[in-house]
């Protein structure tokens, strides 16, 4: 394939007119600089690090929320494991009338002798 | 021509705000972004308008080229993604009437210019858009295969096979144009 078959484009081209495309070519090059020289600014680039400093605090949120949610409810589950049993020997010891040595109500009661 | 040897240092230039390598980046690569925009959309003033618009948006994100030295292949990415999704919102738009009315001319084209732009154009519509990209990468702007090659990501076998199915087509297409107007005259 030679030069010779090339097609000629020439009439698609976009700097037949010289002055018109060299025109558009530095107006094409400052509108770069200047969204480049924007994008370096102290407020671009806080704004630039907002979005993912907001979803990681937002993150942090949630996962504190979950933990004291969890810990809550572990708290509530542990102090209904302690009293469920007193309930159940104080009822013992009202149905069958039977009276509960001191140690023993003390115990019951979650409380201590010493 | 495409710069790419010196485009490593170009953009490295460029990242740092120098507005020497912006401008001659533009300058050498705004034709073949032109003619990448021009394959895809098929209207010059519109190609034009995105071959602008990928610039800049390329230039804003100019800090995601990880291999300078492939600027071009990069940039011109880029530019298809832009003429593409132009495409699909004039689609959306439904302006088939208006893709009906004659292209406007250039604002310094000459009088001609339209006349003989309008059966290339037409002609052009007919290749596939690899075709497209080829004949006007090398054709227009004077891209070697090995350039074209590297900038569209297929091998130089494929462009040199691409060149010669749209020149054969472009060929043809102008010639029965041509023949056609005889008979009319």
């Amino acid at each position: 394939m030679t030069e010779e078959d090339k097609v000629d484009l020439s009439p698609l081209d976009p700097a037949r007119d010289p002055a018109r495309w060299d025109t558009l070519v530095r107006g094409v090059a400052s509108r770069a600089l200047a969204a480049h020289r924007a994008r370096n600014t102290l407020a671009f680039q806080i704004a630039a690090w907002g979005r993912p400093v907001l979803a990681a605090a937002a993150s942090l949120a949630i996962v504190s929320w979950a933990l004291a949610w969890s810990s809550d409810s572990g708290e509530m589950r542990t102090s209904a494991d302690t009293t469920q049993p007193a309930a159940y020997q104080l009822a013992g010891w009202a149905a069958t009338g039977k009276l509960p040595e001191t140690p023993q109500m003390m115990s019951a009661l979650g409380g201590s002798n010493d | 021509m495409p710069i790419d040897d010196r485009a490593p240092e170009l953009v490295a230039r460029a990242r740092r705000g120098d507005p020497a390598a912006f401008d001659e980046l533009v300058r050498s690569y705004l034709r073949p972004a032109y003619a990448v925009a021009l394959a895809v959309v098929g209207r010059p003033a519109d190609a034009e308008d995105i071959a602008q618009d990928a610039f800049c948006l390329a230039f804003e994100k100019l800090d995601s080229c990880r291999d300078p030295s492939r600027f071009a292949g990069w940039l011109l990415t880029i530019v298809k993604n832009q003429a593409r999704n132009w495409l699909v919102k004039r689609k959306l738009r439904d302006v088939s009437r208006m893709s009906s009315l004659p292209e406007q001319p250039d604002q310094g084209a000459g009088p001609d210019a339209s006349a003989l732009r309008a059966p290339l154009l037409a002609a052009l519509a007919l290749l596939g858009e690899a075709q497209r990209e080829v004949v006007l990468l090398h054709d227009l702007e004077g891209w070697t295969h090995g350039e074209i090659a590297k900038a569209l990501g297929i091998s130089e076998v494929m462009s040199r096979q691409h060149l010669f199915v749209a020149r054969k087509k472009l060929r043809t297409q102008l010639e029965g144009g041509l023949s056609e107007e005889r008979i009319h005259d």
